[in-house]
């Protein structure tokens, strides 16, 4: 895909310290990060913390990101490793906390249809019992830790990180059976 | 290396990717993940995993200035010089090149926003990406314990009064449901008291028989009359299967009755007892015995046997006899009420229609984008989200559409049930011993009519006994008639202490998952509170009220997460008190002297019902 190419080559360049490949690279990504984070962190303010703290490393590691990787997985993947580590720094006040989120905005990243690779994700995940799925997309989207999870669930924790081991065991047993 | 890793770190790996670990182990993880190529290879695999739900993430435009913030973060360049010039890639640069208008951008269609709020109490705003709703979760249940209780009780206090109309709303749409709902139950009802007027009209006409019987018997004497006439209405009263088999056939009252006929025959007892008795005794004994007795059971028994005491003269017969009657048809309607309750029953539905739709405004989002690609669907995730709304939902439903009716029926119900045992009375002394028994009895035969026969001499003999001796005949009816009043005051006792009997709750919702619970026992005055909502903040607590229509409001207690104590003012309450009144929570300083009137805004209200 010419898009994923050109990330790609962005990224390159911003492992050279390419301050306008950076820029260009925030503008395309810019969305899609920023809509991952605030969603995790609810706060506007961590969020953009967090997408500091995610540019940060995308311009750290970018030199160790492998052309094999789909580029914009590996840039969500560490904005998320950086609201999680946000997240997690902070006492959880704002796991539950109604936000105030800005209107959708145009994602250049925005993928024409859904990849073949999220359908397989999700015929893994409808495979999971209701309960377990749910926890899994709450984790995942909204960073729910564990203890809101287990309130939420009404479980005690060990249940919860028991259901959650079982979940991704099992997600990654499908993903692994079928080609 | 996957094969070699432990199940454990694999675990851990996915943990840390979810996001799930807590902070401490985070960090752990995160050193592990400098230190250790193979668990970061675990990770990275985990990273690529879920990596396509991104694809379904909501793009939000972040904050103009976010950029700047950006690159001053960003180490000072070692090459500042070199920047701009290495550019490798000839297809980057026309792009790259005009940055901020971004001519290059393709021009996707702008997402639809939705606003997933329609309900104030559902999270603000999320945004929808490709018509698949995104949105936040509605706030529902918070962390727990410290801070992040604080936080939601600001919250709570903030939104309030969006909440109030919010709840207004869902009352409305509930009252809509409920009264919705009752009619089918209630015309069903009205059809059931329908049915049973062809014996009920059977029992009055023959009712009408005997008056104009007890009006010619007492012109010819005092000999067979007072059995007579009792006898032939009687027979669907309590004891009347029994009292059948002694007299004549129910089929032939007008012309047969009048002359002093042999004792008829058994088939022909049996003919004429079947007809009118198995609708009408055996109804009876069923609102003895069982508490909630059917609806038509009521309308047919107490019209016919009602107005036969003994000492009620034949003129007056003929007008009692008529307004039980018609009374019937009332409380087959209140009965109706009571099947009304049913819908308790129906509601729910459409009330989890109310709550899912509800739901589905607040929540869709909230488990993931549509999903429907592969096994999920949409509606799947977000209906799964509700759990706790359900039946909150459902006992606002109950709550509310059962207060009315065990009031409204208990009266008269156990009214008529009283004459209507009384009606007993003038069966003769053999009556008496056998009307003992006339409970098992009648209700066998209710079953099998004709078949629990007493001994035809027996049967037949009695009458001619009573008809000789009239004083045993008094005693006898004296002594039914105390038996009969017992019983009729067990049937009152049950229908006015029994539905009664239970607590009263309430179900105070100013979300979508139920928030506070409260039972109060209204004989005992304990007072049960289960807070589903966070604790209150530090140096706070939550005080119930109880808050009479007028008056001041009661203090209960003061709890954190739940509550049970006596209080003692419920008990001069009382159940109408309780009744009329809501119960409502309030957020005051904890400790020192409890406060006599809430000082705190009420953050939770809700009225009790009872149970």
């Amino acid at each position: 895909m010419a898009l994923t190419r050109e990330v790609q080559d962005l990224i390159a360049q911003v492992a050279e310290d390419d301050r306008r490949a950076l820029a260009e690279l925030y503008r395309l990504s810019g969305a899609k990060l920023y809509g991952i984070v605030l969603r995790m962190l609810r706060r506007p303010e961590r969020a953009e913390q967090a997408m500091r703290l995610a540019f940060v490393r995308i311009h750290a590691q970018a030199g160790q990101y492998q052309a094999s990787e789909e580029p914009v997985a590996w840039l969500v993947a560490i904005a998320r490793a950086s609201a999680l580590d946000i997240a997690r720094s902070h006492a959880e006040d704002g796991a539950f906390e109604p936000f105030d989120a800005p209107p959708a905005a145009d994602d250049p990243l925005r993928w024409p249809e859904r990849s073949p690779a999220l359908r397989r994700l999700l015929g893994c995940l409808g495979a999971l019992s209701e309960e377990r799925r749910r926890m899994v997309l709450l984790a995942y989207y909204d960073g729910w830790s564990r203890d809101a999870l287990s309130v939420y669930f009404d479980a005690p924790v060990p249940a919860v990180k028991a259901w959650i081991a079982r979940s991704s065991s099992e997600i990654a047993t499908c993903l692994a059976r079928r080609p | 290396m996957k094969s070699q890793a432990s199940d454990q770190d694999r675990d851990l790996a996915a943990e840390y990717v979810l996001g799930t670990l807590d902070g401490a182990e985070r960090e752990t993880a995160r050193q592990r993940l400098r230190a250790d190529p193979a668990f970061a290879g675990l990770v990275r695999n985990w990273e690529r995993r879920l990596a396509p739900l991104h694809e379904l993430a909501v793009p939000i435009a972040p904050p103009p200035a976010l950029l700047r913030a950006i690159l001053a973060d960003l180490p000072q360049p070692l090459r500042p010089s070199r920047a701009p010039e290495p550019k490798p890639a000839p297809t980057a640069a026309p792009e790259r090149a005009p940055p901020p208008p971004a001519p290059r951008a393709p021009p996707r269609r702008p997402v639809p926003v939705r606003q997933v709020g329609p309900r104030p109490q559902a999270v603000k705003v999320m945004s929808a990406a490709a018509g698949h709703a995104v949105a936040a979760l509605p706030a529902p249940v918070p962390l727990d314990r410290t801070e992040a209780l604080r936080a939601m009780s600001e919250a709570i206090a903030g939104e309030w009064e969006s909440l109030l109309a919010g709840i207004d709303q869902l009352e409305a749409d509930i009252r809509a449901a409920a009264s919705a709902a009752p009619a089918p139950p209630r015309s069903e009802a009205a059809s059931a008291a329908a049915a049973p007027g062809g014996p009920a009209a059977d029992a009055a006409a023959s009712g009408d028989a005997a008056k104009e019987e007890a009006q010619r018997d007492g012109a010819e004497g005092d000999g067979a009359p007072p059995a007579e006439a009792p006898l032939r209405t009687v027979r669907s009263g309590l004891l009347g299967r029994i009292v059948a088999r002694w007299g004549r056939p129910a089929s032939a009252p007008s012309s047969g009755a009048a002359l002093p006929e042999p004792p008829v025959t058994a088939p022909a007892l049996d003919a004429g007892g079947a007809a009118p008795v198995p609708d009408g005794p055996i109804v009876l004994l069923q609102t003895a015995k069982d508490l909630p007795p059917p609806a038509v059971a009521d309308a047919a028994a107490p019209p016919v046997s009602g107005p036969d005491h003994p000492g009620d003269g034949a003129p007056a017969a003929s007008a009692d006899r008529t307004p039980p009657f018609a009374g019937a048809a009332p409380s087959a309607g209140i009965a109706g009420a009571r099947e009304g309750s049913a819908p308790p029953d129906r509601a729910p539905q459409q009330d989890d229609a109310v709550g899912a739709d509800l739901l589905r405004n607040g929540c869709d989002g909230a488990s993931a984008p549509d999903l429907s690609g592969g096994g999920l669907t949409l509606a799947d995730l977000p209906a799964a989200e509700p759990a706790a709304p359900g039946p909150a939902l459902r006992e606002t439903v109950l709550a509310q559409s059962a207060p009315p009716e065990p009031a409204a029926a208990d009266p008269e119900r156990s009214a008529p049930a009283g004459p209507g045992d009384a009606a007993c009375e003038p069966v003769d002394a053999a009556a008496v011993p056998s009307g003992a028994e006339a409970v098992p009895h009648a209700s066998a035969a209710g079953a099998a009519p004709g078949t629990a026969a007493l001994p035809a001499a027996e049967a037949s003999a009695a009458p001619r006994r009573a008809s000789q001796d009239p004083g045993l005949w008094r005693a006898a009816a004296a002594v039914l008639a105390i038996v009969a009043v017992g019983l009729a005051s067990l049937v009152a006792y049950r229908q006015w202490v029994w539905p009664r009997d239970g607590n009263y709750v309430a179900v105070l919702q100013p979300q979508a998952s139920p928030a506070v619970a409260v039972r109060i026992d209204p004989q005992t005055g304990v007072l049960f509170v289960r807070a589903f909502t966070p604790p209150p903040p530090a140096g706070m607590a939550y005080h119930a009220w109880l808050r009479p229509v007028e008056g001041q409001a009661l203090p209960l207690g003061a709890f954190s997460s739940g509550l049970m104590v006596r209080a003692p003012g419920l008990g001069a309450v009382g159940r109408g008190g309780l009744r009329t009144a809501t119960v409502a929570v309030t957020l005051e300083p904890a400790g020192g002297e409890a406060p006599r009137a809430p000082r705190g805004g009420v953050l939770f209200e809700g009225r009790l019902v009872p149970e």
